[in-house]
């Protein structure tokens, strides 16, 4: 099995059906985001307890435990028997309840995974008897990889089941606040976003991660907008807008210069206020060019574990003139995506996208040895001579041209310093 | 119900077929969705890193379960393993396959007629304890592979157990290896990865009826050891010769001898109350150790994986390095390991440096990665347990210079 089956040009890639298929699944460095754990317990006050069999829950711990949830997750161990004779709802019950008794949080996460999924047990009973013996909310959710690209995403229902605690809220819209959707490690307060934000007298910013309590969550309901930075938040923010009437705006994660200033534009109009980047921009495109002509003449790659879309991602490369001629991908391309690779297509046809799952890519280094820099650490896993920056969204959240600064000045490091890509994956866990 | 809060529940059936299976350049197919075998390799597989392709997942789907799309789950698999030109193929089943009731049997049986490769399955689900899967990896294996006409060698040696889920790096068995070559014996096998010099993977598995006598080193090779007894005769010992006193009675065991009268330590350790928690072969291993090499007098074992089995008496059995106290106990629960870690007297404490987040106590701590607890988390940690070096860092920790 060559690498042919693992790759296809991007002139050739148009619809799904193009992407190389993985007749089974190989390894994947590329998981970031296949979260529901982390996602559900970016709720404040929120507890999440997973019930499941010790295989399913062994694997979802690993997250709990590197994002630092250790002290709000706990695993109840079911055996398969049991799951198929129904014989674990009472043990969930019982085993919740205890729980449930010695936390004070106010939101209780039941996740089941691909099992009760495919079951298709009903815990009606059982969240509606707990809730009333703890007066506790009790939200259900999944951590069903079997769902994968079938329909909405387990991550994403959990990202949009928060939308409970908002709709109950009598909307009495604030002049200046803003709800910042879709991150996980929080922006920071003192950057560019929040600065172009308050100079258009927005400063009341309000994004999950930094809710201390469920008090300050509800107050997303008086937002005068929302703006999604990843897709997984599109759901929750859809609810905003159709439900309350907030308006919302798309604006992911980008490192190009002229997507970066768009995407301030279509900011403006969700706020309805004008934001003044003009500065902002020509400072950022000054200071990355000589960072960028250090780059120019590299052969790169680009891999999908990144902060942001892999597409975008080389479209600004190569438009700088970067060569960019690999890209590892999954077949799970995003609506938004398709205009970037359509983009991509016409400005380097030739650049080779794999299919990072594919089984025929691992083990495989050679074909990629003369790749200078990589983006992301599944990118590392195949490039072993290159320059591995993460990108990772688990690094510095950064936003707007200031992320593109931070893109190459890691880039910089990483060319002067680099890292070995295994202690990136094992020393920082930027794995998963 | 087993509750779990601060640590990870322990690696389970189909991780143990992994850790058997990865080093012989077969294909490990997960019949799962694909997460199962993503994470497999990405935190309990860290022998991964930039290699092919062992441990894939059917990357089972919703509409795939209730259509019961089987012939397209053994078309991927018969393309896929042709195409990387593997040597075999595995196939393990997880809590879907165990509750659709899939039949991987019947999967081989086609996978094998369809590509000529062997192929077998092994019993899997996603509860029962990883030595488990290892086991039935190890007896389906040598079904598979061991030639029972294999000539006898008298002075050969199957290490039998050395999964790495239990053992951490192979690296670790190097004092193990280097000591059995000095003592005169020939390593036939390890039955979880190649004999080095051999060019051919599978050629230590084929040659293992020769051996003999087996070296069983953890609960996973157990069951392979009585089976290779009851057909080819085969005596066995088991234990984990870790520290000097069991390294010395672990050979004696393997020449037939009776184990010598361990010497009193050099210099004893101060601590009065241990606690080891871990495998059972290796904790039964690091008992003997901190009690004859160090003299601590009270050693209790928590085997977090089943130990029924090392105690049981079975013809063939030629020796064992493991004595049951009146306080050791099998359990892998967290509350009760809490408990039992954070008794007033207990004053040395080995396991698992994920252990430590259950303790509130001023017992000294050693660490002692065990894979099946926290995988990749500490598989690069500097640590030994066989022999003299097993001796010199478990007397870092506890004797003063």
């Amino acid at each position: 099995m060559d690498l042919d089956h693992a790759r296809v040009r991007i002139e050739d890639l148009r619809e799904k059906a193009d992407f190389p298929f993985a007749p089974l699944e190989g390894v994947g460095p590329n998981l970031a985001g296949w979260g529901v754990i982390e996602t559900c317990l970016l709720l404040p006050e929120s507890v999440a307890i997973m019930a499941g069999p010790s295989a399913c829950l062994r694997h979802s711990a690993f997250m709990a435990h590197a994002r630092g949830f250790t002290e709000r997750f706990h695993m109840l161990c079911i055996e398969e028997l049991d799951m198929t004779m129904g014989n674990h709802l009472p043990l969930v019950e019982q085993g919740m309840a205890d729980i449930l008794a010695r936390r004070d949080e106010k939101v209780a996460f039941l996740i089941v995974g691909c099992p009760d999924y495919i079951l298709g047990t009903d815990f009606t009973g059982v969240i509606n008897r707990l809730e009333a013996s703890t007066g506790r909310r009790i939200i259900l959710g999944a951590m069903a990889p079997i769902t994968i690209g079938l329909k909405e995403s387990p991550f994403t229902s959990a990202y949009t089941s928060f939308f409970e605690f908002l709709k109950h809220e009598k909307r009495e819209p604030k002049d200046d606040r803003i709800n910042l959707l879709g991150t996980f490690m929080p922006l920071s307060a003192s950057g560019e976003f929040y600065r172009v934000l308050a100079d258009a007298e927005l400063d009341d910013v309000l994004q999950i991660p930094l809710c201390p309590d469920l008090e300050t969550f509800a107050g997303m309901a008086h937002a005068r907008a929302s703006v999604v930075m990843h897709p997984l938040a599109n759901g929750l923010s859809g609810k905003l807008q159709g439900e309350m009437d907030i308006p919302t705006c798309f604006a992911p994660t980008a490192y190009g210069f002229s997507t970066i200033r768009e995407q301030y534009g279509l900011i403006g109009e969700a706020v309805g206020r004008t934001l003044a980047v003009d500065k902002i921009e020509a400072d950022a495109r000054e200071a990355a060019r000589p960072m960028l002509d250090a780059l120019r003449g590299k052969n790169v790659a680009v891999g999908c574990s990144i902060n942001g879309s892999p597409f975008e991602l080389a479209l600004f490369l190569v438009d700088q003139g970067v060569n960019v001629e690999t890209l590892f991908a999954r077949g799970t391309i995003k609506p938004y995506e398709w205009k970037l690779i359509e983009q991509l297509r016409a400005a380097k046809p030739d650049i080779q996208v794999y299919n990072v799952s594919h089984p025929a890519l691992y083990g495989r280094t050679e074909p990629f040895d003369h790749v200078e820099v990589a983006y992301g650490v599944d990118a590392g896993m195949f490039c072993a001579h290159a320059a591995n920056v993460p990108l990772s969204r688990y690094q510095e959240q950064k936003y707007g041209f200031e992320a593109t600064l931070w893109m190459l000045d890691q880039t910089r490091e990483a060319m002067e310093h680099p890292v070995a890509n295994y202690d990136w994956i094992y020393a920082h866990d930027f794995l998963i | 119900m087993k509750e779990y809060h601060h640590l990870l529940p322990l690696a389970t059936g189909y991780f143990g077929v992994s850790s058997a299976l990865y080093d012989f350049e077969g294909l490990v197919v997960v019949y799962g969705p694909a997460g199962g075998a993503w994470h497999i390799n990405i935190e309990d597989e860290p022998r991964w890193y930039r290699g092919p392709a062992t441990v894939v997942g059917a990357g089972l789907l919703e509409m795939d379960v209730i259509l019961g799309n089987d012939d397209k789950f053994i078309d991927n698999i018969v393309k896929t393993a042709e195409g990387l030109n593997r040597r075999f193929v595995a196939l393990a089943g997880t809590p879907i396959s165990e509750i659709i009731g899939t039949d991987l049997k019947g999967f081989a049986r086609t996978i094998e007629s369809r590509t000529g490769l062997p192929v077998f399955m092994v019993p899997t689900a996603g509860s029962e304890p990883y030595p488990e899967g290892a086991s039935k990896a190890f007896l389906a294996l040598a079904d598979k592979f061991m030639d029972p006409d294999a000539p006898g060698i008298g002075n050969g040696v199957n290490v039998l157990g050395a999964i790495h889920l239990s053992t951490g790096k192979e690296a670790h068995l190097g004092p193990l290896f280097d000591i059995l070559r000095e003592e005169g014996f020939w390593l036939m096998s390890t039955f979880a990865g190649p004999v080095l010099g051999l060019s051919d993977p599978l050629e230590g598995v084929r040659n293992a009826a020769g051996a003999g006598v087996n070296a069983v080193i953890s609960t996973s090779g157990l069951a392979l050891a009585k089976r290779m007894y009851t057909d080819h005769g085969i005596p066995f010992v088991v234990g984990m010769p870790v520290g000097l006193a069991g390294c010395n009675a672990f050979l004696a065991m393997l020449r037939g001898e009776e184990p010598p009268a361990p010497d009193r330590p050099d210099q004893a350790a101060p601590q009065r109350h241990a606690l080891v928690i871990g495998e059972p072969v290796m904790s039964y291993g690091l008992k003997h150790c901190l009690v004859h090499d160090f003299g601590i007098p009270r050693v209790d074992v928590v085997c977090v994986a089943p130990s029924q089995a090392l105690f049981c008496e079975s013809s063939g059995r030629g020796g064992l390095l493991a004595e049951r106290g009146p306080h050791d106990r099998d359990t892998d629960g967290e509350a009760e390991i809490a408990a039992l870690m954070n008794d007033p007297s207990v004053d040395l404490i080995v396991a698992d440096p994920c252990y430590r987040a259950l303790t509130n106590g001023p017992a000294v701590f050693v660490d002692l990665p065990h894979v099946a607890m926290s995988a990749r988390i500490h598989w690069d940690l500097d640590y030994e347990y066989i022999g003299e070096p097993g001796y010199d860092y478990l007397a870092s920790h506890l004797l003063d210079d």
